[in-house]
C-alpha cells in the first residue's frame, strides 16, 4: 500500500477537493416500462424501452445491462457461492424456473417520425447482457433506444429483496430487479459489470421512468413515483380520501380493512393498468395485492413543496402497535432527513408490507409485514434513510456498501434521537466494546465489497463500523458543526451523481479543513486497532506540589486524540484533551499536568468514546 | 437493505459492555509495559515515498 493516502491526484472529472471535476460526466438511462402480472403463475411479462444517452468522451460499440433475475437460475454464479445454510441470498432453496427470459432485443430508430425496429445481437453471461450496436454510439451526447421483451417468474423469497407473501386475503407481490437495467459506464472503470451474486447490491444510472403495470382488477398497486391515472384505478370514495391524505398531517385511510374484506371474495378476470411516472431516479420497484389496506398523509418539505407518505399492508399487519403507525413514521422520517441533509425529491414515499425483511428502492421501501413498534420504526428508518444513500447520492453499492449502508446507519441514529421526544432512541454505545468487536483482526476491512467478505461480517463492516466511524469523526474529531457541514456538502455535491470513496474523503477534508488520512487509514482502509495506555505517573522532582508528569503510549497502529481524567487526592477531577498530533512523531508522550497535590487516579478515555479495545492499561491508581 | 443481525449486535454490545464496566470497576492499580506496534510514519505519512 502506498504511504500517500490518495493513490492519484485529482482529475478533470473528479477534483482534488472532492467535488465533481469541471469535466465530470455521467450517462443517462430513461425507461418506458410496461409489465403484466400473472398472479396464478407468479410471472411478470414486460417490455422495456430504454433511451440511453452517452455523455462520456468515448464512443461505444456495445452496451452492458443487468439481468438480475438470472441470480435465481440454477446455474448462476450467485447460486454457486451461496452456502447450504446461514445465507439470506438466493431463492432460499426454492426450485423453480427462475431467471430473465429475453424474448427479443431491438434497436429502435426514428426517421422523420417513422419508427423502425431492428433485431440486435446480444450475449447473456450470468446476470449481465451485452448488446451489440449496429453502429457506434457517439460520444458526448449520442442517443440510442433499445426495446426488450422479457419475462420472469418471481421467486417467493428473492435474496431478501423481492418476493411473494401469502396472506389470507391474497398474495402480496414485492417486485424489484425486474426489468433489464443499464450498467453504469463511468470515468473510473468504464463499464461496471460485476455480477449480481446476492450479497452486493446495485450501481444504477439515473433517468426518467414511465411505468405501466397491468394487474388483476381487484389488485392495488404501489410503485416508485407519482400515480398518473388515479381516477381509473381508485373508486370515487378512494379518490376523495386520496385527495384528503394529500392535505392531511394525520394519517387518512384510503382503502380500508372493510373494503379489503368486501373485495376478497369477488373473483375477477378483468385487469387494470396502473400508470406511474418517476423523474431523476436510478430505479423503480412496485408492489401489488388485493389484500392491501392503504393509508396516507402529507409530507411537508423545507422548501414548501409537498410529498405524500403512503403505507400498504394486509389486515395481518394492521393496528396502532403495528402498521397503523407506518405512515406517521414515514412522514416523520422524510421530513427529518429533508431538514437535516437534503430535500426529498420524489412525489411519494411508500412503505409496503412484504415478505422482505427490509429493502429500499427510490420512493418505495419493502418492510416486513411482521414488524411492530420499534422494529417497524427501525426498519422504516433504515430503508427510507437509503433514499439519501444511495438513491440520491448514487454511489457504487456493489463495491462500496459502506458508502450507503454505513452512511445510512449513521443518519438513522440521529433521526431516532429526534423522533417523538426520543421514543425509539437507541442506548449510547460503549466504544471500547465497539473497538473490541469491530477491529477484531479476523475481520476484513470496511473497504472490502460485500461479495469479498464473510456474509456474517456484512452487518458489522458495511453497516455498524462505518457508521460508528462517522460518529467518532463527528463527536470526537471534528465536532458536530464542522462534520455536518462537510457531510451536507458531500450530499449536495454528489446528489444524483456517482461518487467514489476518494470523493467522500476529499470533500470532508476540504470542507472541514483537516488532513484526516490517519483516520481513514485506521478505520476504513485498514482494520487497525486502537490501544492507548498509561505508562507512568510521576511528580516533578518527586514533589506533588510542582506538578505531575504523565506518560502515555500508543500501542497499536490506529491513532486517535486523547482524553484523560486526572483525579487528585482531594477529589478534584480535571479533564485533559490532547490532539492527535501528539502521535505524529511519537510512540509515547510525556506531558506535565499542573497539579499541586498528590494524584489519586488517571483514567484514559473515561467516557468510552474512542474504540480502545484494550482497557487493561487505561487506568492508573495511586497505591498509597 | 435491513441489517438482520442488528438486534444480536446490540445485545452482544450490552453484555460485553456490562462485563467490561464490571472489570474496570474491580481493577485497582497500574499497568504492565507492553511492546508497541505503532508506526507513526505509517499512520501519518503525507507524501508518497518511493
Amino acid at each position: 500500500m502506498p504511504l500517500f493516502f490518495y493513490s492519484k491526484d485529482g482529475t478533470n472529472t473528479r477534483s482534488a477537493s472532492g467535488q465533481p471535476g469541471f469535466e465530470y460526466w455521467q450517462n443517462k438511462a430513461d425507461y418506458k416500462l410496461s409489465a403484466k402480472l400473472n398472479e396464478s403463475d407468479n410471472e411478470i411479462t414486460g417490455t422495456s424501452s430504454i433511451t440511453y444517452t452517452n455523455n462520456s468522451p468515448d464512443s461505444m460499440s456495445f452496451l452492458w445491462m443487468y439481468l438480475d433475475q438470472n441470480l435465481f437460475k440454477e446455474d448462476s454464479r450467485g447460486n454457486a457461492v451461496i452456502p447450504i445454510t446461514g445465507s439470506r441470498n438466493g431463492a432460499q432453496g426454492e426450485i423453480f424456473d427462475g431467471g430473465h427470459k429475453i424474448k427479443s432485443v431491438k434497436i429502435v430508430t426514428s426517421v422523420k417520425g417513422i419508427s423502425t425496429e431492428k433485431e440486435a445481437k446480444y450475449l447473456i453471461n450470468d446476470t449481465r447482457m451485452q448488446v451489440f450496436l449496429p453502429q457506434e454510439l457517439k460520444s458526448r451526447g449520442g442517443v440510442v433506444t433499445i426495446k426488450i421483451d422479457f419475462s420472469f417468474i418471481s421467486p417467493k423469497e428473492g435474496s431478501d429483496r423481492m418476493g411473494i407473501l401469502g396472506t389470507k386475503n391474497g398474495k402480496i407481490f414485492s417486485i424489484a430487479q425486474w426489468y433489464p437495467r443499464m450498467c453504469v459506464y463511468d470515468d473510473i472503470a468504464g463499464w461496471n459489470t460485476n455480477p449480481y451474486q446476492g450479497a452486493s447490491e446495485f450501481y444504477m444510472e439515473y433517468g426518467d421512468f414511465d411505468v405501466s403495470i397491468t394487474v388483476p382488477a381487484n389488485h392495488f398497486v404501489v410503485c416508485s413515483g407519482e400515480l398518473i391515472n388515479v381516477s381509473e384505478v381508485y373508486t370515487v370514495d378512494q379518490q376523495k380520501r386520496f385527495s384528503q391524505a394529500k392535505q392531511s398531517d394525520k394519517t387518512v385511510v384510503i382503502r380500508s380493512k372493510e373494503e379489503v374484506l368486501t373485495a376478497v371474495n369477488a373473483t375477477t378476470k378483468t385487469h387494470k393498468t396502473w400508470h406511474f411516472k418517476m423523474k431523476n431516479s436510478r430505479d423503480v420497484a412496485w408492489a401489488s395485492s388485493a389484500s392491501f389496506i392503504l393509508d396516507g398523509a402529507r409530507i411537508n418539505l423545507p422548501s414548501g413543496k409537498k410529498s405524500l407518505a403512503i403505507s400498504a399492508y394486509p389486515v395481518e399487519s394492521e393496528g396502532n402497535e403495528a402498521w397503523g403507525r407506518s405512515t406517521e413514521f414515514t412522514k416523520a422520517l422524510i421530513e427529518n432527513y429533508s431538514k437535516r441533509w437534503f430535500e426529498y425529491p420524489y412525489p411519494t414515499a411508500i412503505n409496503s408490507a412484504s415478505i422482505v425483511s427490509g429493502m429500499e428502492y427510490p420512493g418505495i421501501v419493502f418492510s416486513s409485514y411482521k414488524d411492530k413498534g420499534k422494529d417497524l420504526w427501525d426498519t422504516a428508518n433504515h430503508e427510507f434513510g437509503h433514499i439519501w444513500f444511495p438513491m440520491i447520492v448514487g454511489s457504487n453499492e456493489r463495491l462500496f456498501a459502506w458508502m450507503d449502508e454505513g452512511f445510512n446507519t449513521f443518519i438513522n441514529s440521529l433521526s431516532s434521537d429526534d423522533f417523538n421526544n426520543g421514543e425509539y432512541k437507541d442506548k449510547p454505545v460503549d466504544m471500547h466494546v465497539i473497538g473490541l468487536k469491530y477491529t477484531n483482526p479476523d475481520l476484513e476491512t470496511v473497504m472490502s465489497s460485500p461479495d469479498n467478505m464473510k456474509e456474517a461480517n456484512i452487518g458489522d463492516l458495511c453497516y455498524r463500523k462505518p457508521s460508528v466511524g462517522l460518529v467518532i469523526l463527528r463527536e470526537q474529531v471534528l465536532g458536530a458543526e464542522r462534520f455536518d457541514l462537510a457531510f451536507r456538502t458531500y450530499i449536495d455535491r454528489w446528489a444524483f451523481k456517482h461518487p467514489a470513496p476518494d470523493d467522500f474523503f476529499r470533500t470532508v477534508e476540504n470542507v472541514a479543513g483537516e488532513d484526516l488520512s490517519w483516520f481513514w487509514r485506521g478505520w476504513f482502509v485498514n482494520n487497525w486497532r486502537l490501544d492507548q495506555g498509561i505508562n507512568s505517573v510521576k511528580y516533578v522532582d518527586d514533589n506533588p506540589k510542582l506538578g505531575t508528569l504523565i506518560t502515555i503510549e500508543n500501542f497499536e497502529k490506529m491513532v486517535m486524540p486523547v482524553v484523560l481524567d486526572i483525579k487528585t487526592k482531594s477529589g478534584k477531577i480535571s479533564r485533559l484533551k490532547l490532539p492527535v498530533e501528539i502521535w505524529q512523531r511519537n510512540k509515547d508522550w510525556t506531558f506535565k499536568h499542573n497539579s499541586t497535590e498528590e494524584i489519586e487516579s488517571v483514567v484514559l478515555d473515561p467516557d468510552h468514546v474512542f474504540p480502545d479495545y484494550n482497557e487493561s492499561n487505561n487506568a492508573w491508581k495511586s497505591v498509597k | 437493505m435491513k441489517n438482520i443481525c442488528l438486534k444480536y449486535i446490540l445485545q452482544l454490545t450490552f453484555l460485553l459492555g456490562t462485563s467490561f464496566l464490571w472489570a474496570q470497576q474491580n481493577r485497582v492499580s497500574a499497568t504492565t509495559k507492553q511492546n508497541s506496534n505503532y508506526d507513526y510514519h505509517e499512520a501519518f505519512a503525507p507524501f508518497f515515498l518511493f
